[in-house]
């Protein structure tokens, strides 16, 4: 398989898993959340704070991922 | 075949839009003064942040009044108490009173340097690996000096700490924290950057349907919010690991 097709097929599943993990960990973080301030609506800003720290947490691996997918990009042409 | 006219026709769009949005002139590859190799871009941008930062905050803090604050005093202070609430809730008072310094300018560094990327030819300074990993090996040095200093040598035992051949466990957990913190932080605004110039190769295409800016600026809006993101969790995450490791103990 020459370089280039490899290259291509490595960028999207990179990017695709990527995708799937982040929406499935953003997607539990979120949902707990929106639970807990429907449970008590006085906390909504202190646990606002905790899930955007936890959603730039989840999100690094991915990120990370897309980055890997972008250098395997530039090797597709 | 038609894979060979497949490789030359699409020549990497990427590489074109690069080449086009080079309208200042950057070389393109680390340039070498006899110290090691540098990338220019990113210093020169690292200066003007720096420079915008400091007229900023002179702005700011010129006739600070208590009675009538003006509105860039006003946003400066608003920063700094909200920081200084997240200091103040994980640190005690005194040692977070000392921290504040440092987490404000590093909260303003990251604000603006993410945001500065997003200026049409213009590139954040975060956008390259260099500045995030020297910011994230200069918080695991702070680290690091802050455990000694507040431990003295007890500070060695937290290694051992539940039992002795947990040591590779625990040695790769505090390298990952910088490791992590650069990726995360380079990850997030270069492939921010990588995106909005593939949106801007894509305008050709889509001119027709919609004036195929649209796509480009729901990005750009979306990297705003990232941007802010991303400088507050470094800050948070430092604060935390200053937290960590000045705990009073058990």
């Amino acid at each position: 398989m020459e370089l280039a097709a490899a290259a291509a097929i490595g960028t999207a599943l990179a990017v695709g898993l990527a995708s799937i993990g982040a929406g499935i960990g953003d997607g539990l973080v979120t949902g707990k959340t929106v639970e807990a301030t429907a449970r008590q609506p006085e906390l909504r800003g202190s646990l606002m704070t905790l899930m955007f720290i936890s959603v730039g947490l989840i999100e690094a691996l991915p990120i990370i991922a897309v980055v890997i997918a972008f250098i395997l990009m530039g090797k597709m042409g | 075949m038609s894979a060979a006219a497949g490789h030359e026709a699409s020549k990497d769009i990427l590489a074109v839009v690069h080449e086009n949005l080079n309208v200042w002139g950057f070389p393109h590859d680390a340039v070498n003064f006899g110290f090691g190799a540098m990338n220019l871009k990113t210093l020169v941008m690292t200066w003007i942040v720096m420079g915008l930062i400091v007229i900023f905050t002179v702005a700011a803090t010129r006739n600070m009044q208590l009675k009538r604050p003006g509105k860039l005093q006003l946003m400066v202070e608003e920063m700094f108490q909200f920081l200084r609430g997240l200091a103040y809730e994980n640190l005690d008072p005194k040692k977070g009173a000392s921290l504040m310094c440092l987490l404000f300018s590093l909260f303003l560094f990251l604000l603006f340097s993410n945001l500065w990327g997003l200026i049409p030819t213009m590139m954040s300074p975060t956008a390259d690996v260099n500045t995030t990993l020297g910011m994230a090996l200069f918080v695991f040095i702070l680290v690091q000096v802050l455990g000694l200093y507040y431990r003295k040598l007890g500070y060695f035992k937290h290694f051992f700490e539940p039992f002795v051949f947990f040591l590779p466990i625990v040695l790769v957990e505090e390298l990952s924290k910088p490791l992590t913190l650069a990726f995360r932080l380079y990850g997030n605004i270069y492939a921010g950057e990588v995106l909005i110039a593939v949106l801007l190769g894509l305008i050709p295409l889509t001119a027709t349907i919609f004036g195929g800016f649209l796509a480009s600026v729901i990005w750009l809006s979306f990297s705003i919010f990232v941007g802010f993101i991303q400088a507050f969790i470094f800050t948070m995450l430092t604060i935390a690991y200053v937290s960590q490791v000045t705990a009073e103990h058990h």
